[in-house]
């Protein structure tokens, strides 16, 4: 991928998070603290592009009930005033059945209209066949009653049949849901459409308001730029002029997820492709098996073979002697010792490299496949890893919540000065959303490549930096002793927090460059 | 439910008027919404002769919903399954509330007389049925004989 490419796709928008969700946390903030010269990224060439890439405007836009119907009734009256039809129930069902597609509605229209509105169910743009008032009675063909003809109605057809009966098949077919807004005449075999006039003269108030909810559904369904937002209970939708936009959307409910994708189980899976992403869930449902078998015959203390559960998002994991085990602390991705984690293996936090010569030491024998499979293994574990810190994201927020209610019993402060925990919070989030998905970005990069060096060593600082800040946060405060400790972990918090930022932008920056950039911090 | 009582009631009426030659139909004890049907198996069909009988039970929101329909007589045929359920889409594909229980009858009688193989609930029936025909015919009329008397 170039680099151009890459750019031209990522533009992240930093007016579209705070203006949008309103509840980011931190991205408006000033960092001129000095503590974080330790962390110093020497960052200023990604700023400038990040800079750049601000100024460009917004390709996205979060659409409400008002604005869907706001902007579909505008291309309504488009289509009205350039073929001059009257009526506007008309050129719904046309724009319906061209999937509002104005330009090629029109471009139809004139080459054939004729065609066009029998095709669309509405022949010659009539929408109902006036009363017979010669008539003195009427025979209901539904209900086999008499009326006036002043109780009935037929649409263009004339097939004609009393209000109650009309009342009674369209409020059926509202109850029905969706697929109302193609509701055609009760005749059998009658393909003329009910319109949405037809709609509000035959149905009760309160279910032509369901039926007009159907048709802003059909519109957004029709509509090729615009989705509903994945989020569950969410309403909105959004709207995406640029078909290959890359980069996420964030909903104005706080969802982020990639517009074209729009899964509200993956979410914003920056850095991958979307293809990549497909790729990847199709290769975890092929080897589900595999991986099960796997992962039965090692969710167990390494050293006692007692279950572990995993809390928290930290990595470092204890058997719990109170739960019966033997209190080996180990490292939750690679099942070594926690102990190993040193400076020697390059940083406590330091787990994110696949070890083949180790790997190969362990099973001499072990075929390719099965190489294959456990180096697979190695990145879905630690996809999973994180994605499963992710799931409990509600729960972390709920704690958060918890802690800051704790410190304000404890140690008498403002609560501003609490804030720092929801932020930790979001960031940890953000973090490992990215980190999930790096693992499957990393999966498909060129084992021997230059790219992947560079990769690795952006993900391992970012890793690493995430776990800290996880340990650092789930401090219990009992190990709290006074006001003066408290200040000084929520300095510590507050610090990490703004440095994983930096980490994770670095490493957004760095993949997005394409990975063939010269470091952007020196190596 | 107002609505489908009165046109049921009608119906109901209407075929104990004039009865048609085919069929016969009528009201399980007091429920309008349960009915007890048979269909004679049409002339030049395997089925000729035999007395099918089918209950249809209707929803309150008859004749806006098709009824659901099922053969108590057992019957060897590629749209109905053993246990005499039809495929709910033969009824409620082409429904409008103008039709009747009568012609849900008259569409059973055509699916007697026009098996078809393409949207089978009994898939070796169906191959039978385009592979065999003598064989599926003389399957059918035995089963006729035995089950349909
Ligand atoms: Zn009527
Ligand atoms: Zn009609
Ligand atoms: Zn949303
Ligand atoms: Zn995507
Ligand atoms: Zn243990
Ligand atoms: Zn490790």
């Amino acid at each position: 991928m170039s680099d151009d490419e890459m750019y031209d796709d990522y533009d992240v928008d930093e007016e579209d998070s705070t203006e949008v969700s309103g509840n980011e946390s931190g991205d408006d903030m000033d960092y001129e603290d000095t503590s974080t010269q330790d962390f110093d990224l020497d960052d200023n060439n990604s700023s400038q592009r990040t800079k750049s890439s601000l100024t460009r405007t917004k390709s996205y836009e979060v659409l409400d009930k008002a604005d869907l119907q706001s902007e579909s009734h505008k291309l309504v009256k488009e289509v009205m005033d350039v073929l001059s039809i009257p009526h506007e129930s008309a050129v719904v069902e046309l724009l319906k059945f061209m999937k509002w597609n104005k330009e090629k509605l029109i471009e139809r229209y004139m080459d054939n209209s004729d065609k066009l509105c029998i095709d669309a169910g509405i022949p010659n743009l009539v929408l109902d066949k006036p009363i017979d008032k010669s008539i003195k009675n009427f025979s209901c063909l539904i209900c086999l009653e008499d009326f006036s003809p002043q109780e009935t109605y037929a649409l263009s057809c004339d097939h004609r049949y009393c209000l109650p009966c009309w009342k009674g098949y369209l409020e059926i077919k509202i109850g029905d849901g969706p697929e109302c807004v193609y509701s055609s005449c009760p005749a059998p075999k009658c393909k003329i459409r009910v319109h949405q006039a037809a709609f509000k003269r035959l149905v009760s108030e309160q279910s032509f308001e369901k039926y007009m909810n159907f048709c802003i559904k059909e519109y957004v369904h029709g509509n090729q730029k615009i989705k509903w937002c994945p989020a569950p209970g969410c309403n909105f939708s959004i709207r995406c002029d640029r078909k290959d936009r890359r980069e996420a959307v964030t909903c104005k409910c706080g969802f982020q997820y990639c517009f074209q994708c729009s899964d509200s189980e993956i979410g914003d899976h920056m850095p991958c492709p979307c293809a990549q992403i497909e790729k990847w869930l199709q290769k975890a449902s092929d080897e589900s098996e595999n991986v099960t078998w796997m992962l039965a015959n090692t969710k167990k203390c390494p050293e006692c073979r007692s279950p572990i559960e995993k809390n928290g998002g930290c990595m470092h994991m204890t058997c719990r002697k109170n739960a019966g085990g033997c209190g080996f602390e180990f490292c939750w991705l690679c099942r070594g010792p926690w102990s190993e984690h040193g400076s020697a293996t390059g940083g406590y936090y330091n787990c994110n490299k696949y070890d083949k010569s180790k790997a190969k030491e362990d099973d001499d024998k072990a075929q390719d496949a099965k190489t294959e499979l456990e180096e697979y293994m190695f990145y879905y574990h630690r996809y999973e890893s994180h994605k499963n810190a992710m799931k409990i994201a509600s729960e972390q927020r709920r704690n958060a919540y918890l802690k800051e209610h704790q410190i304000l019993n404890k140690f008498d402060v403002r609560s501003a000065d609490t804030k720092f925990l929801m932020e930790a919070t979001e960031q940890l989030l953000k973090n490992r959303k990215v980190l999930q998905f790096s693992y499957v970005y990393g999966y498909y990069l060129d084992k021997k490549s230059q790219e992947k060096n560079l990769f690795e060593y952006l993900q391992e600082d970012l890793e690493k930096h995430t776990n800290f800040l996880s340990t650092l946060y789930e401090l219990s405060l009992d190990k709290l002793e006074d006001y003066q400790a408290f200040i000084k972990w929520k300095e510590s918090v507050t610090n990490y927090t703004r440095i994983t930022k930096k980490f994770l932008d670095n490493f957004v920056e760095g993949v997005s460059g394409g990975l063939t950039n010269q470091h952007p911090h020196n190596l | 439910m107002a609505t489908s009582n009165k046109r049921l009631q009608k119906e109901i009426t209407d075929i104990l008027k004039t009865p048609p030659t085919w069929c016969t139909a009528q009201v399980v004890g007091d429920n309008l919404h349960k009915w007890k049907a048979t269909v004679i198996g049409p002339e030049n069909s395997p089925y000729e002769k035999g007395n099918f009988e089918i209950e249809l039970d209707i929803p309150v929101d008859y004749p806006f919903k098709p009824p659901a329909l099922k053969f108590t007589t057992k019957i060897y045929h590629p749209n109905i399954k053993s246990d005499g359920t039809v495929c709910s889409e033969l009824l409620s594909q082409n429904w409008s509330p103008q039709l009747k229980i009568f012609d849900v009858l008259t569409t059973i009688r055509l699916l007697l007389q026009e098996p078809n193989p393409e949207s089978p609930l009994e898939v070796e029936i169906a191959q039978q049925f385009k592979n065999d025909r003598n064989a599926f015919n003389k399957a059918a009329k035995e089963y006729c004989k035995k089950y349909a008397k």
